[in-house]
């Protein structure tokens, strides 16, 4: 289980185990944003200090109904315990982790100042292939 | 390297018609791979297909380091949403 709180401005919040280009890992403290399909934002500052791999563009719908282009990169976190590869996207906001992540999770948070956030692994077979 | 300038909506647009005139010829007929991302090198307009955005645009890399590559996904306007987010 992953473990986190919500913090003062009513975001639930985690911290994620990230690795640097050294195969050093590093804590980012992400907020749980289900708006977002993928799996994690980063800084632009944040992804150069860790060295992360350069991939592609690609479009994405934003809160306006445009459509804007980011940049992303592959990074490995440890996720459950185990190393996971994921995508990240530039942006400058604070880092975000998105529904990607939590797929074959549950998300479990109780909303008040502080409050608890648990996301468990879903059994296998409570999967659906996406 | 220095990446190519290319706006939202031409870059959907090559995503498309790399789709249409490379992709869909080797299909040979079966099910369009709606959903799945592809993954074009926007000089060479080489291109992976895979399930997973992360996949096709690595396996894309692997082959092409220097690629400069743009994902689309098949059947949809953007790769995907972030609706908390604007300019």
């Amino acid at each position: 289980m992953i473990s986190g709180i919500v913090s003062s401005t009513r975001w639930p919040t985690i911290s994620l185990l990230i690795l640097d280009v050294d195969g050093y890992e590093r804590e980012i403290e992400a907020r749980i944003d289900t708006g977002f399909s993928d799996d994690l934002t980063l800084p632009r500052s944040v992804i150069a200090r860790l060295g992360l791999k350069r991939v592609d563009r690609s479009n994405y719908r934003i809160g306006d109904n445009s459509t804007a282009t980011f940049s992303t990169y592959a990074a490995m976190i440890r996720w459950q315990g185990e190393l996971r590869q994921i995508i990240v996207l530039e942006s400058e906001v604070s880092p975000v982790l998105g529904v990607g992540l939590l797929w074959g999770n549950n998300l479990s948070v109780d909303f008040r100042h502080g409050g608890e956030v648990r996301i468990t692994e879903l059994e296998d077979g409570q999967v659906r292939k996406e | 390297m220095t990446r190519r300038e290319i706006s939202a909506e031409d870059a959907e647009a090559f995503g498309k018609r790399v789709y249409e005139e490379k992709v869909r010829p080797t299909l040979n007929g079966t099910e369009e791979p709606i959903g799945h991302f592809l993954s074009v090198d926007l000089e060479s307009e080489d291109w992976e297909l895979d399930e997973s955005h992360l996949k096709a645009a690595l396996r894309l890399l692997e082959r092409r380091p220097d690629a400069d590559v743009f994902t689309v996904r098949v059947g949809y306007p953007t790769s995907g949403e972030w609706t908390n987010v604007n300019r």
